[in-house]
């Protein structure tokens, strides 16, 4: 029985499948269009991504295939931020120094399988793992965020609009209200002088003189009692008769 | 026989310019106060916009109406002197000592119109420099020429208040504040080359408090300065003799244990074995060379910075009663018995209390400073103002009354009215 490219991803689902990894869709990684004819599959193995990539030409020679396989290396390479590893998948019968340049799986990280015509998986050359980017995988999230934090952002500007209509309703209020306030003293001020200049009548004129001899008696009072029997009152009262 | 002619004493007006109070008033048995600190207002607020507020700077009682955040008070609240000292540049700070004062005068404006201002004395501090002086002139001048409430102004230092209110006319003032101690000899005139400004003050009590508190485990209280003053004030005592309190106080711990507790928290300070260093505390003020602060010193805690009189440098940690000989010593060999016959300690860091049993080891200012000098075979009369808060002030008005109105000001002398009409 000879392989072709759909029994190698067959063969290659069994082998995920018996050790309990759950295979994804492209969408759901967030993998650009661009790239995902580059994966034939994709599985998660506990928080990890891990893409998988088959590569079969029977037909061709060792030298032709091998220049296939580094462009095909250099291709994955770029598949790095969106999985923590990937590999790339070939016949048992690529799996010679003819066809393989071990250093330069080694150098990029992508990871080798064979599979063989009767269908035995075997990791030859283990990924290295990558940092996956998390942003494409949260790109939904954030933009669901983002427009929820666009929608209460406006909300708050709508209320604060309203708040700034009432607030200066209220300056306006207070600005009429200290208008009148100096009207209000103007004509107190204008009273003031009406009953001042007005005839006082024999009643008030007693009060007003017992006033007055009052604050006579207030001038007469006694200094207070640091200054009494102070010697610096002598001696500062001659300060610039000496010269 | 002295006649005060009427108009004076109706309109003698005094202001003392306290690092921070601003006291001031026309004669009284009592001045009024204000904090000696302005809001700058905010214009871009909504409270400047709508409260439509004209000033620019707030002062007087007003101000706590104004406060908002603590950001806003370090940003917006000024305190303009520093140790009573404004700097030359601080435009900000002398806008509000322009607005203190006028703030002061426009209450006291009388309506008599016989009114033709009022004959102003203001005290600075006795290290004030000529620029101060110059400014708070021009301050008073262009409130007069905008309220017409200044006839004369005059400045003193205001250990010379000190003196005047104590009616004491040859004696020593030594005054002590926050941040210094100036010792000030006064016979008829301040002698103003023999003044001598340590720096230093409560805070250096502040300092070693805080540092008794780290060493008996509450070190995570001494961020709060508020909190370490008034530690301070409630178990800090002035040792008679440094060396017997101690040792009296280790051998009787329960007795001389220092315990407070900060009021409205459940925090308690309790010193423990260490009670002893409460005497730490008072000792420093006036002898913070003794060996047994340097401990403190090589530790961090700040030494303080030498001071300068003539050509001779003081040391910063100068036994409080060396400093006043040496003030004493720059004055003429005759007069200083009389000086010593009167020294007059003014100022809050002398305001300490002494419980009554611990009378036995404990002193007041007066008695330590008196103590101090009969160790240096100088016998000497020390006595506290009798009334601290308000002695500049009154001093003030005393020379408001007092000098003659053509004695005018020459910088010379530093003394005299300043008048512009």
């Amino acid at each position: 029985m000879s392989l072709n490219r759909t029994k190698i991803i067959n063969y290659l689902k069994e082998y995920v499948a018996k050790r309990n990894l759950k295979m994804l869709l492209a969408e759901e990684v967030s993998l650009p269009t661009s790239l995902t004819e580059l994966v034939d599959l994709i599985v998660k193995d506990g928080n990890n991504i891990v893409f998988f990539s088959v590569l079969f030409q029977r037909t061709l020679s060792d030298p032709r295939l091998r220049k296939l396989i580094y462009l095909e290396v250099a291709k994955l390479s770029k598949l790095t931020s969106y999985a923590n590893k990937v590999y790339l998948v070939v016949p048992e019968e690529y799996v010679k120094p003819t066809i393989l340049d071990g250093k330069l799986l080694e150098d990029t990280g992508v990871g080798l399988i064979s599979v063989t015509d009767n269908g035995v998986v075997k990791e030859i050359i283990p990924a290295k793992p990558f940092e996956r980017e998390l942003f494409p995988s949260m790109d939904k999230e954030v933009k669901r965020r983002l427009s929820a934090l666009e929608e209460r952002i406006s909300r708050v500007e709508e209320v604060i609009n309203k708040y700034r209509e009432e607030l200066n309703n209220v300056i306006s209020s207070i600005k009429s209200l200290a208008d009148q306030l100096a009207r209000t003293r103007s004509e107190i001020d204008s009273i003031r002088a009406t009953i001042s200049s007005a005839t006082i009548p024999a009643r008030v004129e007693t009060l007003v003189s017992e006033v007055e001899e009052g604050v006579r008696v207030e001038l007469g009072e006694e200094l207070p009692s640091f200054v009494k029997d102070n010697p610096w009152l002598y001696e500062l009262s001659k300060r610039g008769k000496g010269e | 026989m002295i006649s005060i002619e009427e108009y004076r004493r109706k309109y003698a007006f005094g202001e003392d310019y306290g690092t921070s109070e601003y006291k001031f008033g026309p004669v009284a048995e009592r001045p009024e106060i204000i904090e000696n600190r302005g809001f700058i207002i905010d214009k871009s607020s909504i409270v400047y916009r709508i409260a439509g507020i004209t000033k620019n700077i707030i002062v007087g009682p007003e101000v706590s109406m104004y406060l908002g955040s603590r950001e806003d008070m370090s940003r917006f609240l000024v305190y303009p002197m520093r140790d009573g000292i404004v700097s030359k540049d601080d435009e900000r700070a002398w806008e509000v000592i322009y607005e203190i004062t006028k703030y002061g005068l426009l209450k006291f404006r009388p309506k008599d119109p016989k009114f033709e201002g009022f004959y102003v004395t203001a005290a600075l501090s006795a290290i004030a420099p000529k620029y101060m002086y110059e400014k708070v002139f021009e301050i008073h001048k262009r409130i007069d020429e905008e309220y017409g409430v200044v006839k004369a102004v005059t400045i003193i230092p205001q250990p010379l208040a000190v003196a005047i209110a104590q009616k004491t006319i040859t004696c020593i003032v030594v005054e002590s504040g926050h941040g210094n101690t100036q010792i000030t000899p006064i016979s008829r005139y301040p002698i103003r080359g023999a003044v001598i400004s340590l720096n230093r003050g409560g805070a250096e009590a502040n300092a070693i408090t805080a540092e008794i508190l780290k060493d008996s485990g509450y070190g995570d209280l001494v961020h709060e300065e508020k909190l370490v003053r008034m530690v301070k004030e409630a178990i800090g005592l002035i040792p008679r003799k440094l060396d017997e309190a101690m040792k009296k106080a280790r051998e009787d711990k329960e007795k001389f244990r220092a315990v407070f507790k900060v009021p409205n928290t459940p925090t308690v300070i309790d010193l423990g074995d260490n009670s002893w260093m409460r005497f730490l505390i008072g000792e420093i003020v006036f002898d913070p060379e003794n060996e047994i602060f340097e401990s403190y010193y090589k530790r961090g805690m700040p030494r303080p910075r030498d001071t300068r009189l003539g050509d001779e440098v003081i040391r910063g940690t100068i036994n409080l009663a060396d400093a006043i000989i040496k003030s004493a010593q720059k004055t003429p060999l005759e007069l200083q018995p009389h000086l010593y016959k009167r020294i007059i300690l003014s100022g809050g860091n002398f305001a300490w209390k002494v419980p009554e049993e611990f009378k036995d080891v404990a002193v007041d200012a007066a008695t330590k400073i008196k103590m101090l000098l009969r160790e240096r075979k100088i016998d000497a009369v020390v006595e506290l103002t009798r009334d601290p808060m308000y002695s500049v002030w009154k001093g003030c008005i005393v020379y408001s009354i007092a000098v003659p109105d053509d004695y005018l000001w020459s910088w010379r002398r530093m003394e005299g009215w300043y008048k512009w009409r």
